[in-house]
């Protein structure tokens, strides 16, 4: 590219050549590089070297072709670099500085529509447009000078794409590209598509604008996404650098319009006319191809063959690398909700698809085509669950005065539980206290005498429990002195505590059985506001339960393995045992002929 | 037209426009509109058919359930075909009913109909007629088709047999078109043709 420069300052006159040199003597160390590189081709080198690293000693070059020749080469050791990007095998030390530019310019477009809400873009865009724009006035006065470009310059950037694919095919890429003779207008018309495809990324394109960019840049696209961020920032570093640069030709170019006074400053405004018009017919070119691609009349009268196999490639590895939703064709980024996964036995394009769509068109398709889930083209049964949303659980819309009943009703319920409860409570208490009441009557009948001294050493001021009825009754057994004496007041207390015993034992029972006649009739009194608050309410109770337990209720569809597939497993197994009768059956033809063999010799 | 909808057209296009089968099928689309609810489509006749060398138009309208409902096409130039309907050109195609899937997209419905092209159903038919023809005179359906192809979808050969009995019927006074439909439905038999239209 810079070899170029300094070619295009070569042509100017002495006044404003020095101004040239000026600038152009960073980029003379690199041409140097660039004639090392050219060296390393069969055929041209010797000529070339020569051109390019002595660009100063002649005033005038020796002719057209010469100049070409040089040109070519310049371009085509860019090339050589744009396609080492691809092939490491062929990468040099010396090209790494191409290499970087090449990466650049080919990450243009797809790094600004990555980050095309940036504020800095616009800035960025301008750049490059300067930049590109500059290059293609320069890689246009090769096409000037030799006619015969345009034509060519498809065919080259289709070799070289084919070169760039396989590291191999490099080297005999750029020879081709040097003898065809247009390997300027090549970088040129490369980088006005660039160009245009980076205007138009924004708005809706149908038309691919890269067509006839080569396939090389896409591959190193996909190879280093990381590092077309980093050139970017490169990029916007050496913004200001650039434009100094570029201001500067302009200047070079006004100034030689102004003053054509020698017979090669004739030259130069020829070249610069001719510049100016070829830059004009490129855009021109250039929007006739962003628009209607193939049918643009310039393309097709001067490319013989359009890159449709590039095309297609561009399509298809666009298809390939990112997964796509094969329902809204959207690739999402991963997300927890809404992941992209391959339920069923399709692959390549249709693999993958999102589960809300995936679930979407089941609904749809199973109720209005009554079909089962099953995909339409492997006919693959998808496997369902129904999970339970627990995380996001949602109740069901209702009316105000439903919710009404609904609490009249829950809470009936809960009192009818109560009741139940405390009813049966009751009921166990009494029995068991009547149970032991009335055993501790027994004993009290049946052994009186016996109890009658350990009860008098109660104290009657003690107040006569169960318990101690039962201890008593326990203790009776105990032989006791018994003192006559103490036999009628003994007598008298234990008459005294039974009654006393008795009358707590009906007030209690008394106590228990309001008890459960009230925990009775609270339970049918709300069993009836229960039954009123079901009756009345819209939706019943139960009804808004279910609801509320089908609308949570979520299909889950899991990913399609081998392993799960009968069918497949049966088609392999048939397979397996096919490939193996084959395998016998060759084996069985082989044996008598290596017999027949054995017998011949 | 929901946003899902939309996104998946724009890709859509892409993919018809973008691809290699531009050139190896003959499949092309043409927007209509900016909301890509009306779209054209081009397909070339596939050969070794009577349609091969025209040049069929469909009209596709894209509902607004899509791509959860199948999209609306039918030829807009007339073809013969025991699928099509000769006088409206709707299309008998079950990818277009009821076994329409959501994977499907404007490529593979329209390779679809090309392929449908190459390969009458005439046991399913649209148009009875032409479905009745196919079945008992091959050749002159074969020839018929070709003369609509010539005819309407601008083929190359002109049956010249067939021409000059259209313009028989024209000079008495028929619409060229209803001429050709009406010779067609009837084998290309001028005097029951006659019959049928003056009476």
């Amino acid at each position: 590219m810079h070899g170029s420069k300094s070619d295009y300052g070569f042509r100017r006159p002495t006044t404003s050549f020095a101004r040239a040199t000026e600038f152009l003597g960073t980029i003379r160390e690199e041409t140097r590089e660039n004639a090392r590189l050219i060296e390393n081709f069969d055929g041209f080198s010797e000529n070339i070297t020569e051109n390019s690293k002595k660009p100063k000693k002649s005033a005038t070059f020796h002719g057209l072709q010469d100049l070409r020749k040089c040109k070519v080469q310049n371009c085509s050791t860019h090339f050589v670099t744009s396609s080492a990007t691809a092939s490491p095998s062929s990468s040099s030390s010396s090209s790494s500085e191409y290499k970087k530019k090449v990466k650049r310019l080919s990450s243009n477009p797809l790094s600004s529509s990555t980050s095309s809400s940036e504020p800095s873009t616009s800035t960025r865009k301008r750049s490059i447009f300067h930049e590109m724009g500059e290059r293609i006035r320069l890689f246009s006065t090769a096409s000037f000078v030799s006619p015969a470009t345009t034509s060519t310059t498809t065919r080259c950037m289709e070799q070289v794409g084919g070169g760039s694919g396989c590291g191999g095919g490099a080297r005999p890429s750029a020879m081709t590209v040097t003898t065809n003779g247009g390997g300027g207008t090549v970088i040129g018309l490369t980088k006005s598509h660039s160009l245009n495809s980076f205007e138009d990324s924004t708005a809706s394109v149908f038309v691919s604008t890269t067509t006839r960019c080569h396939s090389g840049r896409k591959v190193h696209q996909l190879k280093n996404p990381s590092r077309v961020t980093v050139t970017q920032e490169e990029e916007n570093r050496n913004f200001e650098k650039k434009k100094s640069r570029i201001d500067a030709i302009g200047s070079l170019l006004s100034l030689h319009d102004e003053e054509p006074t020698s017979n090669s400053g004739m030259d130069a405004m020829d070249l610069e006319k001719g510049l100016e018009k070829d830059v004009s017919q490129l855009g021109i070119l250039c929007h006739h191809c962003s628009t209607t691609d193939l049918t643009c009349p310039k393309t097709q009268k001067e490319l013989p063959s359009p890159s449709a196999s590039s095309v297609y490639s561009l399509a298809r590895s666009d298809m390939s690398n990112e997964p796509l939703c094969r329902i809204c064709h959207c690739c999402w980024p991963p997300d927890s909700n809404d992941p992209l996964i391959s339920p069923c036995r399709c692959s390549g394009s249709l693999q993958y698809v999102h589960v809300s769509c995936l679930m979407h068109w089941l609904d749809i398709s199973s109720r209005k085509l009554h079909r089962p889930a099953i995909c339409e083209l492997c006919l693959y049964k998808y496997r369902r669950r129904r999970v339970l949303k627990y995380r996001e659980m949602k109740l069901p819309q209702c009316a105000q005065a439903d919710i009404r009943f609904y609490t009249l009703f829950v809470v009936a319920i809960v009192l009818m539980i109560l009741s139940a409860f405390s009813t049966v409570v009751c009921f166990q208490l009494e029995k068991s206290y009547g149970l032991s009441s009335s055993q501790g009557e027994l004993r009290n009948r049946t052994q009186p005498l016996n109890v009658e001294g350990v009860v008098s050493d109660v104290p009657p001021a003690a107040p006569p429990s169960l318990t101690a009825v039962a201890t008593a009754s326990e203790e009776s057994s105990v032989p006791t002195v018994v003192l006559g004496a103490r036999k009628r007041i003994g007598d008298i207390t234990v008459n005294a505590s039974t009654k006393d015993e008795s009358y707590r034992r009906e007030e209690a029972e008394n106590v228990l059985s309001t008890v459960t006649l009230i925990a009775a009739m609270v339970f049918f009194l709300s069993f009836f506001l229960a039954m009123y608050a079901h009756v009345k309410s819209g939706l019943s109770f139960c009804g808004y339960l279910t609801l509320c337990w089908s609308s949570n209720l979520e299909w889950s569809i899991e990913e399609y393995k081998h392993s799960r597939d009968t069918q497949y497993l049966n088609k392999l197994e048939e397979l397996r045992r096919k490939i193996n009768e084959k395998q016998k059956k060759a084996a069985d033809e082989v044996e008598p002929l290596r017999s027949s063999v054995i017998v011949l010799e | 037209m929901s946003n899902i909808a939309f996104n998946r057209l724009q890709r859509e296009c892409k993919e018809v426009v973008t691809n290699s089968e531009i050139s190896e099928t003959g499949i092309m689309i043409e927007i209509l509109n900016e909301n890509l609810t009306e779209i054209k489509g081009h397909i070339r006749g596939p050969p070794d058919t009577p349609y091969a060398g025209g040049m069929f138009d469909l009209d596709i309208k894209i509902p607004d359930q899509y791509p959860f409902s199948p999209p609306n096409v039918k030829f807009s130039t007339k073809i013969w075909h025991p699928n099509v309907s000769s006088q409206t050109g709707v299309i008998c195609l079950d990818i277009l009913k009821d076994q329409w899937a959501a994977s499907l997209t404007l490529r593979t419905v329209l390779l679809s109909i090309q392929a449908l092209m190459c390969t009458p159903e005439p046991k399913d038919p649209q148009d009875a007629v032409v479905a009745k023809q196919y079945m008992e005179k091959p050749a002159v359906f074969k020839a018929t088709a070709e003369y609509w192809t010539t005819k309407f979808a601008k083929g190359a050969v002109k049956n010249a047999g067939y021409q000059a009995l259209v313009d028989k019927l024209k000079d008495m006074g028929v619409r060229e078109e209803e001429a050709v439909s009406v010779l067609s439905c009837n084998n290309w038999d001028i005097n029951r043709s006659t019959v049928y239209i003056f009476s």
